[in-house]
C-alpha cells in the first residue's frame, strides 16, 4: 500500500529509532503520579446550542483550554477547575450524541480507580504525553494488547511536540483507552498516559488530499457490479495515516461523491454504512450525480428521523439498508410502520436490511419512470442541408469568436431582424450585462419596447453583436436541427457553450440560437435570429471545454450515426464565406488577402487547417516575406 | 412599408402569447388534442428525433410521460420577404422548466415556425431542446 511514502509528510519529529533524548520537561511527569488529573469541563452555556457542529467546535476549543490549564497547574486538581454541567432543558433525556457526560457521573463520582470524566461523543483525540520518545507501534501494540478482544484503528497517529495524538472513534473504546492510563510501562521504566478527550480535527480538501483519495477509491469500487464501498471510510488503511476523512463532514462528502461521479457516474451501488452520519441533507445530490442508483446502504449511522430520507427519495433504490440508526429504534415494535415508511420514500424497493419485501400490489398505471427517448446531437432532412448548414454555421462562429466581427456584415441579410432573451435563474447577477437587452415578452409589455428591442436592419443587428463580450465557443458541446429546408428557406437551431473572455472569471453560458437563413447570391444570409442565452447546468459547465482541439469541420457533424454524407466533398461556399474566411486568416496570421486566399485554397477552405498549416511553416520560416507584404 | 413591419411585430408579439399558452396548456393537459395546432406536414424536433406529418406528431406525444411546462421567456419576430411571400409567419422562441412526471424539472429551450392557414394558425415546425450536457460519443 502506498502509505509509507508520505508517513514524513507531517514534518512531525517522529522517533521511529527511537534514539532517546532528554528533554528538559521530562521529570515534570513524576509529580503528576498522584492519581489526580483534571476532569474535562464544560463551560457554562448561557444558552442551549443546537448546533452540533457548534457544538463540537466548542468541545475542541475548550480542549485547547484544558491543555492550557493542564500545562498551568494540573497537578493541583482541586484548585477551581470543576465539573459544570447543564441540562438541555428537556428533562432527564439527554440525546446520545450529547457532548455532556452522562447523569450517572453527575458530581463527579469517583468510584473506580480512574477519575471517570468522558463526555459521549463521536470521535476522540487521544494524548500520550512524551509520546515522541516511543515507537508508534510500541504504543499502539501495547494499547492494543491491553483492551483485547476489543480494538480501535488510530487516525492521524502524529507527534505533537513532546506528546503523540491521535483520534479515536467510538465511546466505549474512548473509555477503554482512558483505562490504560498508566498501564503501559515502558522500556525506560515510565508508565505512558493517556489521555482522552472528545474531538477531531480539521482536514481541508486539497489537491494532495483528492489525489489520495482517489487511490483510496480505486481500491474500494468493484467495476463487475459497479458497487462503492465507503463503509466506514475515516478508517480507510491508505488515508488514516494522515488524513481525516470522516463523510460526516459535508467538505469531504462532496470531494469523495464529486470523484466518484466523474469517473462512475453509472454507480449502481453504494454503501456508506458506519460513517456517523448525522446530517443527511448533502446526499440530494445523489440522484443527479448518479441516476443509476439502485443499491444504497446507509446503516449504523445517526440518522434520528425518517423525514431526513426525503432528500434522497428521488433515487430509484431496489435495496436499502438503514439498519442500526437511531431511526429504526423507533420503530422498534412496529416493523410493518417501519417497511412502509420507507416504502413511501422508494416505492420500487424489493429489499429493505437485507430482508426480501413482499411485492407491492400496485395500480397497472404507466409507471415505468420517466422514460425519454435519448437525446441526439443533430437533426436534418436530408445530406443537402447539413453540408449547407454546417459549412454556414461553422463559418458563422469562427468570425463571431474572432476579434472582429464585422466580417458578419456580409452573414446578415440588409432586412436582418435579430433579438435576443435572457433566463435569469437564481443567480442572475452574472448575466446581468444582457439584461438591457432582454426581450422577454412575459415581462415586457410596452409595444414600443417590444419594437426597439428587436434589432432591425444589417446595421443595427451587427452593431448590436460587435457589443456583445467577445467569446469563445465549445463546438464539442454544440447540437444542430435544421427543422425546415426549402428552396427559398432553412431553419437552423443551434445549442451549445461559450465562455466570455472579456470577464476575468470567463463565465460559461448556455445558448440556443435559432437563424431563419435565406439563400442570397451564391450563398445564403441570415433573415432572422433569435438568440436565448442561460446559465449551464453544473454538469454542462464541467464537461465545457474538455476536449483541446477540435476538428471544427467535423464536431458538429460528429456524434450523428446520420452524418454519414460524404465529408470529402468540398461543399460550395458562398462567394461571401470565402471572402470573410480570406480576412479572417489574413488578420489572424498578418499575411496579405493574396496569401491568405492562396492558403485557403490549398487546404480546401478548411480554416483550421489552414491556420494549422500557417502555423507550422511559420515556425520553419517557410513563409516568404512577400506573404506579408501589404 | 415601415408602419406594415411595426404592425407585423406587433402582431407576432400579441399572436406568440397566445399561441405559447394554448399551446403548453394543451400539451399538459389536453394532449390529445394537440396535434391540431400541427400543420398536416409539419416537423416537430424533440431534442434531435425528429418526427415529421401531424400523426406521427400526435402519437409521439401520446408517448412521452405526462410534462408540467414553465415559461420563463417569450420571443417573437415575423418573417418577411420573398422566403414566405404573403404568408404571415412568425418565429417564436420560449424558454423555461419542464416537470415529466412530477419529477425534477430542466430547463429547456423550444422554437416554433407558425403561419396563418385561413383563420388558423398552424405549426410549421418545432423544435424543442432540454438543456442537457451530451455525451461526447
Amino acid at each position: 500500500m502506498p502509505k509509507k511514502t508520505s508517513k514524513n509528510s507531517w514534518g512531525g519529529r517522529r522517533l521511529d529509532n527511537a534514539e532517546d533524548k532528554h528533554f528538559f520537561g521530562h521529570d515534570d511527569r513524576s509529580v503528576r503520579l498522584d492519581g489526580t488529573r483534571p476532569r474535562v469541563s464544560f463551560k457554562n452555556h448561557a444558552r442551549p446550542i443546537r448546533d452540533r457542529q457548534r457544538y463540537a467546535e466548542m468541545a475542541i476549543k475548550n480542549h485547547l483550554d484544558d491543555d492550557i490549564l493542564m500545562a498551568l497547574g494540573a497537578n493541583n486538581n482541586n484548585n477551581g477547575r470543576q465539573v459544570i454541567m447543564r441540562g438541555r432543558g428537556r428533562g432527564t433525556s439527554q440525546g446520545r450524541n450529547s457532548p455532556l457526560p452522562p447523569r450517572g457521573l453527575r458530581g463527579g463520582m469517583l468510584q473506580r480507580s480512574r477519575p471517570m470524566g468522558l463526555v459521549e461523543a463521536n470521535w476522540y483525540k487521544v494524548l500520550i504525553p512524551y509520546g515522541q520518545k516511543y515507537d508508534k507501534k510500541f504504543v499502539l501494540t501495547s494499547l492494543h494488547g491491553l483492551m483485547a478482544p476489543d480494538t480501535f484503528v488510530p487516525i492521524m497517529y502524529k507527534v505533537v511536540g513532546n506528546d503523540a495524538v491521535f483520534y479515536i472513534e467510538d465511546f466505549k473504546i474512548a473509555n477503554k483507552l482512558l483505562n490504560c492510563d498508566r498501564r503501559v510501562t515502558t522500556s525506560d521504566g515510565f508508565k505512558l498516559h493517556v489521555r482522552v478527550k472528545p474531538g477531531y480535527p480539521q482536514c481541508d480538501v486539497d489537491e494532495s488530499l483528492k489525489a489520495r483519495l482517489k487511490l483510496a477509491l480505486v481500491k474500494r469500487y468493484i467495476p463487475e457490479t459497479k458497487a462503492l464501498d465507503l463503509s466506514k471510510f475515516h478508517q480507510d488503511s491508505d488515508l488514516v495515516a494522515d488524513y481525516f476523512c470522516a463523510l460526516f463532514r459535508a467538505p469531504i462528502l462532496m470531494a469523495v461523491l464529486d470523484i466518484v461521479s466523474e469517473y462512475v457516474p453509472d454507480l449502481e451501488a453504494l454503501n456508506l454504512d458506519g460513517n456517523k452520519l448525522n446530517i443527511i441533507e448533502r446526499l440530494n445530490v445523489l440522484h443527479k450525480k448518479f441516476s443509476c442508483l439502485k443499491i444504497l446502504y446507509i446503516g449504523d449511522n445517526k440518522i434520528r428521523e425518517m423525514n431526513q430520507l426525503d432528500v434522497i427519495k428521488d433515487l430509484k433504490l431496489e435495496e436499502f439498508r438503514l439498519a442500526g440508526n437511531p431511526v429504526c429504534f423507533k420503530y422498534k415494535s412496529r416493523h410493518d410502520d417501519y417497511v412502509s415508511d420507507v416504502r413511501k420514500r422508494f416505492p420500487k424497493l424489493l429489499k429493505l436490511d437485507g430482508n426480501e419485501l413482499p411485492r407491492p400490489i400496485v395500480f397497472d398505471v404507466a409507471d415505468e419512470g420517466v422514460k425519454l427517448p435519448p437525446s441526439q446531437r443533430m437533426f436534418v432532412a436530408n445530406a443537402k442541408a447539413q453540408e449547407i448548414g454546417g459549412q454556414f454555421m461553422q463559418q458563422f462562429f469562427l468570425i463571431f469568436d474572432s476579434e472582429n466581427r464585422q466580417p458578419l456584415l456580409d452573414a446578415y441579410h440588409e432586412h436582418a431582424c435579430f433579438s435576443m432573451t435572457i433566463s435569469c435563474a437564481n443567480n442572475a447577477n452574472k448575466l446581468n450585462n444582457y439584461l438591457t437587452e432582454n426581450r422577454n415578452l412575459r415581462r415586457l409589455n410596452d409595444t414600443n419596447k417590444r419594437r426597439k428591442l428587436l434589432k432591425q436592419g444589417r446595421l443595427p443587428v451587427v452593431s448590436f453583436i460587435s457589443q456583445l463580450p467577445r467569446t469563445k465557443h465549445d463546438l464539442n458541446s454544440f447540437t444542430m436541427d435544421i427543422s425546415l429546408v426549402t428552396e427559398t428557406m432553412m431553419l437552423i437551431t443551434v445549442t451549445g457553450l461559450f465562455k466570455e473572455l472579456d470577464s476575468k472569471e470567463e463565465f460559461i453560458r448556455y445558448f440556443n440560437r435559432t437563424f431563419v437563413i435565406v439563400p442570397e447570391g451564391s450563398g445564403y444570409c441570415i433573415r432572422n435570429e433569435q438568440l436565448h442565452i442561460s446559465q449551464p447546468s453544473e454538469m454542462q459547465e464541467r464537461k465545457a471545454f474538455l476536449e483541446q482541439s477540435v476538428d471544427v469541420s467535423g464536431s458538429v457533424a460528429s456524434g450523428s450515426a446520420s452524418s454519414s454524407a460524404s465529408s470529402s466533398t468540398v461543399p460550395v461556399l458562398s462567394q461571401v464565406m470565402k471572402e470573410q474566411m480570406t480576412m479572417t486568416l489574413s488578420q489572424q496570421t498578418n499575411m496579405n488577402l493574396e496569401w491568405s486566399l492562396k492558403c485557403l485554397e490549398e487546404v480546401q477552405w478548411n480554416f483550421d487547417k489552414a491556420l494549422s498549416t500557417f502555423h507550422e511553416f511559420y515556425k520553419l520560416g517557410q513563409i516568404p516575406p512577400a506573404a506579408f507584404e501589404k | 412599408m415601415e408602419q406594415d413591419i411595426k404592425a407585423k411585430i406587433d402582431h407576432a408579439c400579441r399572436t406568440a402569447e397566445e399561441f405559447t399558452k394554448l399551446y403548453y396548456e394543451s400539451l399538459d393537459k389536453r394532449r390529445y388534442l394537440i396535434s391540431r395546432l400541427y400543420l398536416d406536414s409539419a416537423v416537430l424536433i424533440w431534442n434531435g428525433n425528429g418526427i415529421e406529418g401531424k400523426d406521427h406528431i400526435q402519437k409521439f406525444w401520446i408517448d412521452l410521460p405526462s410534462t408540467n411546462h414553465t415559461i420563463t421567456t417569450l420571443d417573437a419576430q415575423p418573417i418577411t420577404g420573398p422566403a414566405v411571400a404573403d404568408q404571415l409567419t412568425f418565429l417564436v422562441k420560449v424558454s423555461g422548466q419542464v416537470k415529466y412526471q412530477e419529477k425534477s424539472s430542466k430547463p429547456f429551450n423550444q422554437n416554433f415556425l407558425i403561419t396563418a392557414v385561413g383563420d388558423k394558425w398552424k405549426i410549421v415546425s418545432d423544435c424543442f431542446r432540454a438543456q442537457e450536457a451530451l455525451d461526447n460519443s
